[in-house]
């Protein structure tokens, strides 16, 4: 990367980034907030951690790794747990990780035939459901 | 005090050592220097933005929609500076200049619970802690671009430790009902955003909409309460 380009990317980019960092707490500095303000300031917090978790788990690389490491985790507890039926549980939940993946690109098909949901949505729903499924059942 | 916050940090430290070398290593492989990677690290603090920068200069994006790009997507900042602002109103303006320069979301997320819950934890500890995650994430990026152009590390390991971090100070937030939907809302709004294709604002915008549904419902509740009163 040439050096002057990289100096115009890096100071712009900064001087940026130092403005949101630096201006909304000069704006806000000692003056009397109204409590709807204060309430409004304190939700940052979980809005913004919330967003970021669902920002990166609707990457799809980061959704299937997550997944397939919370499932070996899993499976793993299970094996280790209380006798046969766990190791069947674990075997049947393992299969049907991989056949929800393996329906996947063909739920995206349809969805794209259909026109009406794109299939992004469905992959990040179908996901979305099966987590909580499989989680649930380990929980009961 | 620098070691007492180092016990407080040392996992975030480690996280960021395990984002900040592949993180270099992009930034190695757009052929940065290693100075560039240093200066551009430890001012910008932000992996997001960093892995923008690499990945549209790759694309042959043109540097004005790069800034743009990287301004969009660091507009979080304002909201997380603003959140703090109530809680530095004992700083003067230098210390509030050196925190809010300096701040990065994991250290908000810790700052802010230090600044709330405990009466030892100032804006002094709060700068000493940003500095201490920059020095890291900035040797993290510098040593993994270097290290880069010798040994071939994963990269995918940085995407599942930064959402396992993220995760971790969700989680630390207290579980009240205006924060489980603002928590809701903005995971929802981000799904959607992503849909129609924002997705350089979909954080912040989702921040907004988060913040402003929690408000709203907070609203309706409170009024039925009264109402019930009455």
């Amino acid at each position: 990367m040439p050096v002057n380009e990289f100096l115009v990317l890096w100071l712009s980019s900064w001087a940026a980034i130092a403005f949101f960092r630096i201006a909304p707490a000069f704006a806000l500095r000692g003056r009397t907030l109204s409590p709807r303000i204060t309430e409004a300031l304190g939700y940052i917090p979980p809005a913004a951690f919330a967003a970021l978790v669902a920002n990166d788990l609707a990457s799809r690389r980061v959704r299937r790794g997550t997944l397939a490491c919370l499932g070996s985790l899993d499976c793993g507890r299970r094996r280790r747990g209380r006798g046969g039926q766990d190791k069947i549980d674990a075997v049947v939940l393992r299969l049907g990780h991989r056949t929800l993946y393996r329906l996947e690109p063909y739920i995206g098909v349809a969805s794209r035939v259909l026109n009406l949901v794109p299939s992004q949505l469905v992959e990040f729903f179908t996901e979305l459901v099966y987590f909580f499924w499989y989680h649930g059942q380990t929980l009961l | 005090m620098v070691l007492k916050i180092v016990r407080t940090v040392w996992p975030v430290m480690l996280t960021y050592v395990a984002i900040g070398a592949p993180c270099g290593m992009i930034m190695g492989q757009t052929g940065m220097e290693r100075w560039m990677v240093f200066a551009l690290s430890s001012t910008f603090v932000t992996g997001s933005g960093q892995f923008m920068i690499c990945n549209l200069w790759l694309a042959g994006v043109p540097a004005p929609s790069i800034i743009a790009s990287v301004a969009a997507i660091s507009s979080r900042f304002a909201l997380y500076s603003a959140s703090l602002a109530p809680h530095l109103k004992s700083a003067s303006k230098c210390q509030t200049l050196a925190v809010t320069a300096t701040l990065t979301e994991e250290a908000y997320g810790i700052s802010l619970a230090n600044l709330v819950e405990k009466d030892d934890w100032g804006p002094r500890e709060s700068f000493v802690l940003n500095v201490i995650l920059i020095a890291t994430w900035g040797v993290s990026c510098t040593t993994g671009g270097i290290v880069g152009t010798v040994v071939d590390v994963p990269t995918a390991i940085a995407t599942f430790v930064c959402t396992s971090l993220f995760i971790c100070l969700l989680f630390s937030q207290r579980l009240s009902r205006g924060n489980v939907v603002a928590a809701v809302s903005g995971a929802v709004s981000v799904a959607v955003c992503k849909f129609l294709g924002l997705t350089n604002i979909a954080v912040p915008a989702s921040v907004v909409v988060g913040i402003a549904i929690a408000l709203a419902c907070d609203a309706v509740f409170d009024g039925r309460g009264a109402r019930d009163a009455r």
